[in-house]
């Protein structure tokens, strides 16, 4: 077995290596060179990484193109675990872009506050402009005033909880992700922080270790927060920033894969407020759902209908003729435009308090839904269909123009808590870990991110006891949160209203 | 020959090929149906198997199968444990079908042989 030292020292020859073979003028070569290195990494390794970038400092420093690609790199990526090897080459040297870059990672809490002290020693005996001053006084203290507007928004990018107030200071900065490393995988962490890097974003690591506490400007109602630990990381950064809210902390589960990882970013995307990130259309070739050729997709059975349409067996069994389902050894399946009207139709007889509103209504609707040309189309209280035209809406039957008030569809899609009955769920987004798409296994509600029916859960949950080991024992990629969601959106599925 | 299992199917179905027909499961998230033909295809499956009849009436995966010359099984089953089974039982007539049917829905007794054409009805 490999010992410390000898990780270190193998992991130093491989980002070696890498930064003899990139391009220090094309491309994104601090990216290129985190690429490279992390790539096909073991945990040990992985962990190994830190303390091995920095120690190869001395030895890049007779390339000063690739020393600069080395501290962007230590800088980009976080490593304040490289912080006594800076200050050793600062000492040294008294290289200006190393003193930056020691400066961008000293509030990290995993950094000794010796070496803050250390370094801000190393600051106070160098000769050095205002404005060097300033910039290095911006990046270690949230309390120091910008002398020029592009200081301030560098301040507002490193010090996110000095920002005054939503949605003022956002241009020009980049979101802000940080990644709380109890109970993460070293190994896994490098490869996502590389994707959240490309994405735009700028990592903040939260060590398992704190040798200080953050300060409170370091982070902020901007920040989002990945955890592997649950409430333990609300806990223990709760007293370090007082707006921040539950719903900044995105729990996370170890992807296996690049798609799994390319679903996490797509989670921290949209758990971010203010800027978003880089995202690069979904290799997983799946079409918007709101798009025409979608509404064309999809097979959903009887019992999927009656769950995600809000409606009744018999309702459905009644609604046969009008909503022409295609059939196939005895089975009846309907697309994801017959869903939508039906469903839109079920909206508008409870919003009404019509429960006898004429079908051929549902007829209007099913034409379109997904039709060929965008139309905006409106529903009547007295079951007349209208469509948009010119600056009002007309009856789509007479042309006649209709001038009244009437609601507005979009509320189709959101859940609908009506009656006494079951609520019906929001499409596309039934659950909290299950997804439609028509075009993903028929459209009947799947795990998201993976290509497995929330009713083939449930069905075999309904087996006896142990549910989550059963469903383990044929889905062991799925994590149990989700197994526990999918249980029962599937056992809706499975027996509807 | 191989055949490219769905991710709904039993991650232990794997086990359940041979040498006549062996089975891979698609385990790398959530693709659309018709992307999931178009893998089978790069991979090298002659067809993909899905659990439940429903994808049988979809007009694209239809469209999707016969420009990759992929063969559609679906099980009759909505039950994981059902469908591996049954796909398991039946190889021999999946592989015969091979080249010769559009799509082939398997059941706990047998197989069916599905023409695109004999889907009926639907306004889609």
């Amino acid at each position: 077995m490999a010992s410390v030292a000898d990780l270190e020292l193998a992991m130093a020859r491989t980002a070696l290596a890498a930064f003899g073979d990139v391009s220090p003028v094309e491309g994104y070569p601090a990216l290129e060179v985190w690429r490279s290195v992390t790539d096909g990494l073991g945990r040990d390794e992985a962990q190994a990484l830190p303390i091995a970038l920095g120690e190869i400092l001395p030895l890049l420093a007779r390339s000063p193109d690739r020393l600069r690609i080395l501290l962007d790199v230590l800088t980009t990526f976080d490593v304040f675990e490289s912080m006594p090897a800076l200050l050793r080459y600062i000492a040294s040297s008294g290289d200006l872009d190393a003193v930056i870059c020691a400066a961008n990672l000293a509030p990290n809490p995993g950094v000794n506050p010796a070496d803050s002290t250390r370094l801000q020693q190393l600051i106070d005996s160098m000769r050095l402009s205002n404005h060097d001053r300033n910039v290095l006084a911006i990046r270690l203290d949230p309390s120091a005033e910008p002398t020029t507007q592009r200081l301030a928004l560098l301040r507002a990018q490193l010090w996110p909880g000095t920002r005054s107030g939503e949605g003022t200071v956002d241009s020009g900065l980049a979101p802000i992700v940080a990644v709380d490393e109890i109970n993460d995988s070293a190994d896994f962490r490098w490869q996502l922080i590389g994707d959240l890097i490309s994405a735009g974003a700028v990592v903040r690591r939260l060590p398992a270790t704190w040798l200080k506490e953050p300060q409170r400007a370091w982070l902020g109602g901007s920040v989002v927060v990945l955890s592997w630990s649950g409430e333990a990381a609300m806990a223990r950064l709760a007293p370090f920033s007082s707006d921040m809210t539950v719903a900044q902390f995105l729990p996370a589960d170890v992807p296996t894969n690049k798609y799994s990882r390319e679903r996490l970013l797509r989670q921290i995307d949209n758990a971010l407020r203010g800027p978003r990130l880089r995202i690069a259309p979904d290799s997983r070739d799946v079409p918007d759902m709101m798009e025409r050729d979608s509404y064309r997709l999809g097979s959903f059975d009887a019992r999927e209908m009656v769950y995600l349409a809000g409606s009744r067996s018999s309702t459905l069994q009644r609604l046969r003729l009008d909503l022409e389902p295609k059939e196939l050894n005895s089975g009846l399946y309907w697309s994801f435009n017959q869903l939508v009207a039906l469903r839109t139709w079920e909206f508008w007889r409870r919003e009404t308090g019509r429960f006898r509103l004429p079908t051929d209504v549902l007829r209007g609707l099913v034409a379109f839904q997904g039709a060929e040309t965008p139309t905006q189309v409106a529903v009547t209280g007295d079951g007349r269909v209208l469509v948009a035209s010119g600056q009002g809406f007309v009856d789509w039957k007479t042309g006649q123009v209709v001038s009244e008030d009437f609601v507005r569809l979009d509320r189709v899609f959101q859940p609908q808590t009506f009656g006494g009955r079951r609520p019906t769920p929001a499409l596309p987004t039934p659950s909290a870990f299950t997804r439609v798409h028509p075009g993903v296994v028929g459209g009947t509600p799947c795990v998201d991110g993976y290509r497995v029916p929330a009713r083939a859960i449930a069905g075999l949950a309904m087996e006896g006891v142990n549910q989550i080991e059963k469903v383990l024992a044929v889905y062991p990629e799925i994590p149990e949160p989700a197994i526990l969601d999918a249980i029962a959106v599937g056992g809706q599925v499975l027996h509807p209203a | 020959m191989r055949l490219l299992l769905d991710q709904a199917f039993p991650a232990s179905a794997v086990g359940s090929g041979d040498q006549s027909l062996e089975f891979e499961r698609w385990n790398q998230g959530s693709i659309s149906d018709v992307a999931l033909i178009i893998h089978a295809s790069q991979l090298g499956c002659v067809g993909v198997a899905f659990l439940g009849p429903s994808v049988v009436v979809r007009p694209d995966v239809a469209a999707a199968a016969a420009q990759y010359r992929i063969l559609i099984v679906a099980t009759s089953s909505d039950d994981p444990s059902d469908g591996q089974r049954d796909i398991a039982a039946h190889k021999k007539a999946i592989a015969g079908a091979v080249g010769t049917a559009d799509a082939l829905l398997v059941l706990s007794n047998g197989t069916r042989v599905i023409r695109w054409e004999e889907v009926r009805g639907g306004r889609y």
